[in-house]
């Protein structure tokens, strides 16, 4: 699983331009399902056919990032964001556009700068992508408004146990997800790869209507906040401690028939879990669970330290706990309790 | 020669000012190819000579790069750090680290989600003593591998290279002159010369040009060029301040002597490589200003090389504009004369 998250992590697939990351997900499903297809959103859907509920567990492929919206004078590209904080773009390497165009975002050298500018954050606005270009038409050669930026971070293992890289929101979840449809499970199981969740749960907007999920749950990668300076109450989540189960979200209340039973799956089976404890930030299950007639909704999370910045880090073992309890929750048919 | 390749290998290697001996062990390899006649001192400099006789031309690029140092260990294993010269702490949130301590370690400095932070948060710049570089490793652990002093750079990728024959790197401030160095010796070693070069790689730039002062004493030149970058346009930059990436920066000024500026230039102009005088009342702010005053005098220009970011990972720089420099530093002693000491005299 590390291997093919590796893969995913690496793959560019800023909101709105999943295609890299849907057309290797679907070459890794295809062999594993009834039927592969797509809506006109751009989800993947990963159906194995069965009787009884219908059970829908949702990852979303796209990642934070950039797009191109004009070219200055100079050949920098001028560009916005969704999901970023302008401090943490700085100084690191993208690509641009279909072609991968290498680049990166400077500013004004510190020697340049006063006292004041030092304290002062740079905005979206005042920062570009450098490609090397010579002007503003020997940079629209290469590249063009409306081309995606992409963080370049490679994935690579770290530290005790842990792996750092760019996008673990969500390909963790891609990358448990991908795992789960190798096995059979007794309910009518669909996989959904969701597009655009990070610019409003826009995927899963219409997976719900193209699935009518009775059970629904989301594979996520979540807030793990561990400064020194923090609470353990602001930290949200803890690296190595377990599988994260939401209670409550900025998008969903979880049911208690839900919640109880993945905590169940959880301790019969011995896999270590956490609370979700805080509700900032929502999830594809905020739409699908006020989807259509309703149905009822979980999330499950790997921690991940320093989600929608260039580069975050999570832990083995808590990508293998939420795998597990997934898993379980599936194959034990938890699903029939909720 | 593949410049680019030996630019790579001088920024992969740890150099913050004050620890360049990985910087120098390189530098001096690369020299080697060209002379066997490479030394060093105590001070860390590294020293490469070919030629014989007055007069003796010093080349100078400094080795060491600016960083950041630890300085606590917090009770989760995460590190505190300071910079060790001019480190921006707005590059660093977001960040790829290596930590250099009883073996290297991969950090990442971490940054809150914007899920958890208000408009407030969002309005305050991070300052790098706010920050923290997070190794993945519990408390320990960490104590096993880092203690305080230990060194820390950006992560030192391999140069990405962009368009029209431009770089992005770490450290090409001011190894990619180092590079520039090994060219201009490729250049002389198969010219015949009139006078002795010594190049060096100096230490301690960053923090006041400390190793230059040394390395003057120690080679006692008739005249010398020291080489560094300059910054290239970026918006917001005083126009005033910065020269095109396409030409090489000659300067002029106090710290330099007229007959250094004009030698440059004229080299300059025999190539047919473009230059821009750059216009320096004072310190330049390189190892120019600690050469100059040694030893009684020290004749001494100054070539640099526009970049853009300086201090950053993603310093950008043209690799063509970088092969005129090294063409500028062999020409001018190749094509020195018996004149020179004329050149050099103060014809009031």
């Amino acid at each position: 699983m590390l291997e093919r998250l590796k893969i995913l992590s690496e793959l560019y697939g800023v909101s709105g331009d999943e295609r890299r990351v849907r057309k290797y997900i679907r070459e890794q499903v295809e062999p594993l399902c009834d039927e592969v297809y797509t809506d006109r959103m751009g989800n993947l859907y990963a159906h194995k056919k069965g009787v009884g509920k219908k059970v829908m567990v949702c990852a979303h492929m796209d990642e934070v990032g950039m797009i191109v919206t004009g070219v200055l004078d100079s050949g920098l590209l001028a560009f916005t964001a969704a999901g970023l904080d302008s401090r943490a773009i700085i100084s690191k390497r993208v690509v641009v556009g279909k072609d991968d165009v290498p680049g990166v975002i400077g500013s004004k050298a510190i020697h340049l700068q006063s006292m004041q500018e030092r304290k002062t954050v740079l905005q979206m606005k005042d920062l570009n992508v450098d490609i090397g270009a010579k002007n503003k038409e020997d940079a629209l050669k290469y590249v063009k408004p409306g081309d995606y930026i992409s963080f370049t971070t490679k994935f690579s293992e770290m530290g005790d146990g842990l792996f750092k890289g760019k996008a673990l929101d969500d390909r963790v979840g891609c990358a448990i997800l991908i795992e789960l449809l190798k096995e059979n499970y007794d309910c009518d199981f669909t996989a959904v790869f969701t597009v655009m969740e990070e610019i409003g749960l826009r995927g899963a907007q219409t997976a719900v209507v193209n699935v009518e999920p009775d059970v629904a749950l989301a594979l996520e990668g979540t807030l793990c906040n561990e400064l020194p300076d923090n609470s353990r109450r602001k930290s949200v989540t803890r690296l190595n401690e377990g599988a994260v189960i939401s209670f409550m979200d900025g998008g969903t209340i979880v049911p208690e028939s839900m919640l109880n039973a993945l905590k169940d799956t959880a301790a019969k089976n011995d896999i270590p879990w956490q609370f979700r404890q805080g509700t900032s930030g929502a999830n594809d299950m905020g739409p699908v669970h006020q989807g259509l007639a309703g149905c009822k909704a979980g999330v499950l999370s790997v921690p991940c330290r320093y989600i929608h910045s260039p580069v975050s880090i999570a832990s083995k073992s808590d990508l293998d706990s939420v795998y597990r309890l997934a898993k379980a929750f599936l194959k034990e048919s938890r699903f029939k309790e909720v | 020669m593949d410049m680019v390749k030996n630019i790579t290998e001088l920024t992969s290697v740890l150099g913050v000012s004050g620890n360049e001996r990985a910087a120098a062990d390189v530098l001096e390899r690369l020299f080697q190819k060209y002379t066997s006649d490479t030394w060093r001192d105590p001070m860390g400099n590294v020293y490469a000579r070919v030629g014989s006789g007055k007069p003796v031309i010093m080349l100078m690029a400094h080795m060491d790069e600016i960083g950041m140092t630890v300085t606590e260990i917090e009770k989760n294993g995460m590190l505190r750090i300071c910079p060790v010269g001019g480190v921006d702490s707005r590059v660093l949130p977001g960040s790829e680290l290596v930590v250099y301590g009883k073996q290297t370690l991969k950090g990442v400095v971490g940054c809150i989600p914007p899920h958890l932070l208000n408009d407030s948060d969002k309005s305050a710049a991070y300052d790098i003593y706010d920050l923290t570089c997070d190794v993945g490793l519990s408390y320990e652990k960490v104590k096993e591998i880092v203690s305080v002093g230990d060194f820390v750079t950006f992560d030192n990728l391999p140069p990405l290279e962009l368009k029209n024959g431009f770089v992005a790197g770490k450290t090409f401030d001011d190894r990619a002159l180092g590079a520039a160095l090994i060219e201009a010796l490729d250049i002389l070693s198969k010219r015949k010369l009139n006078c002795t070069v010594v190049c060096v790689g100096s230490t301690q730039e960053e923090l006041g040009c400390l190793g230059a002062a040394i390395a003057t004493y120690n080679v006692k030149p008739d005249m010398a060029i020291a080489t560094d970058v300059c910054h290239a346009p970026t918006p917001g930059a005083d126009p005033q301040s910065v020269v095109d990436p396409s030409k090489v920066s000659v300067t002029t000024g106090g710290n330099i002597h007229p007959a250094m500026y004009q030698m440059i230039v004229d080299a300059a102009k025999e190539l047919n490589i473009p230059y821009e005088t750059s216009v320096s009342m004072a310190r330049t702010g390189t190892d120019a200003w600690n050469i100059q005053n040694q030893c009684g005098g020290v004749a001494t220009g100054l070539i640099s090389l526009p970049l853009r970011y300086m201090h950053t990972n993603v310093e950008v720089i043209s690799v063509e504009t970088l092969k005129n420099c090294a063409k500028i530093l062999a020409e001018v002693p190749a094509r020195i004369g018996d004149d020179w000491e004329d050149k050099l005299c103060w014809n009031d």
